[in-house]
């Protein structure tokens, strides 16, 4: 009986410091609520201005620079046949040709896998970005760079995988104003089509190494 | 004290308490040094309706990683032990079941996020080795409910005290001119 209400009031004393975490956190430290609901991260949606710093670009891991033309030479006919590149997505995602045009014409690509699967191989040029990486300062030097209202497309393994909404829910929780573009395939589907991808001994001027 | 049951409390008991109190601090810090990405995590697992349920998920968030705190703490104090090793025996067994939910369905990949963004032993997508980890733990744990905290652990001085307390008090009472103790 004693230890049932030790341990009462140890789950109580959770939901005390927790519930005052909550307040001071977000009260006190003005860090954005948690939310799981989807946050405006579309330019469309008029958030404050983001802190954009396009300037810093030494010793910031990840990310290219996109200034001038397309980071890479995508083949302009993809192997894959159209039923991969023109399988149907979720009315608010974007379809793997659709992800591949904006891909030729240079866009930045956020991948939301984490960090060893990324390491494993990933899109060519893309930037590693989970959602718990773009809360670091690391992940907002990459950012950062990241002009404002550009057009940003995220994904991840492919499937039922949720990591892109969480970068992109994040994106909207820190205020970045990008467009942001969720790739309703996977990069597995991406590899399948036989797209650019990185792998761990390519060398070359990919920068996006987490 | 016999040597044998000194050096349980020693090895076994300190050690234990030690190793899965630091283990869930550790844990715990994790978490709570990003509650949005636990709280992204928990709907990940796709156990509860994030849609209904937001409020909860994100109350879950915040306070889970309290009471792994709380209960790792006072584990490694030896305060409190036995309800310290059983509210995370409780919490283990929870996150079990989670995580089988998720191995079994096969159509949800997710992260663990057991230790934040720490990958302890296996890997960072759910899998057998998170299940199995966690049921390992759980022997330890349980260990710790059947054994308490042992000789070094603020329970036994707090208990050695009481019971002093309650000598003096019982020799006190007999010296006395009460007549209960005269009869």
């Amino acid at each position: 009986m004693r230890t049932l209400i030790h341990l009462l009031a140890i789950a109580g004393l959770g939901l005390i410091l927790g519930t005052g975490h909550a307040l001071v956190r977000t009260a006190i430290f003005g860090t954005p609520a948690v939310t799981l609901s989807d946050a405006p991260a579309d330019a469309s949606d008029d958030p404050p201005t983001p802190a954009v710093d396009t300037g810093n670009t030494d010793g910031v891991d990840g990310g290219v620079d996109h200034s001038d033309t397309p980071l890479s030479e995508p083949p302009t006919d993809p192997p894959a046949g159209d039923s991969l590149l023109d399988e149907p997505v979720n009315p608010d995602q974007i379809t793997l040709r659709e992800a591949h045009d904006l891909f030729e014409q240079g866009v930045w690509f956020l991948d939301a896998r984490n960090e060893s699967d990324f390491n494993a191989g990933h899109i060519e040029g893309a930037v590693w970005m989970p959602a718990s990486h773009a809360s670091t300062r690391d992940g907002q030097k990459a950012l950062d760079r990241i002009p404002e209202g550009e057009i940003v497309v995220i994904y991840c393994t492919g499937g039922d995988c949720d990591a892109s909404d969480n970068t992109k829910r994040r994106l909207g929780l820190l205020q970045y104003n990008f467009d942001v573009r969720i790739m309703g395939k996977g990069y597995i589907d991406w590899v399948e089509a036989g797209l650019p991808v990185t792998l761990p001994d390519d060398t070359g001027s990919d920068g996006g190494t987490p | 004290m016999s040597f044998l049951r000194l050096l349980e409390s020693i090895v076994l008991q300190l050690g234990l308490r030690i190793f899965l109190g630091g283990l869930f601090c550790v844990a715990a810090f994790q978490k709570l040094s990003d509650p949005q990405s636990f709280a992204e995590a928990i709907k990940g697992f796709d156990v509860i309706d994030a849609a209904q349920f937001e409020a909860l998920i994100i109350t879950g968030a915040y306070t889970i990683p309290w009471v792994e705190m709380a209960a790792g703490l006072m584990l490694i104090l030896g305060f409190w032990s036995r309800a310290a090793a059983l509210t995370i025996g409780l919490a283990l067994i929870g996150f079990i079941a989670a995580l089988l939910s998720v191995v079994l369905r096969k159509d949800v990949d997710t992260n663990c996020s057991c230790f934040g963004d720490l990958s302890l032993f296996c890997g960072e997508s759910v899998g057998w080795c998170h299940v199995l980890r966690n049921t390992a733990l759980l022997i330890p744990a349980g260990y710790l409910v059947w054994r308490e905290g042992g000789a070094i652990a603020l329970d036994h001085t707090l208990d050695l005290r009481a019971a002093r307390k309650a000598l003096a008090t019982i020799e006190e009472a007999k010296n006395s001119p009460d007549p209960v103790f005269d009869r």
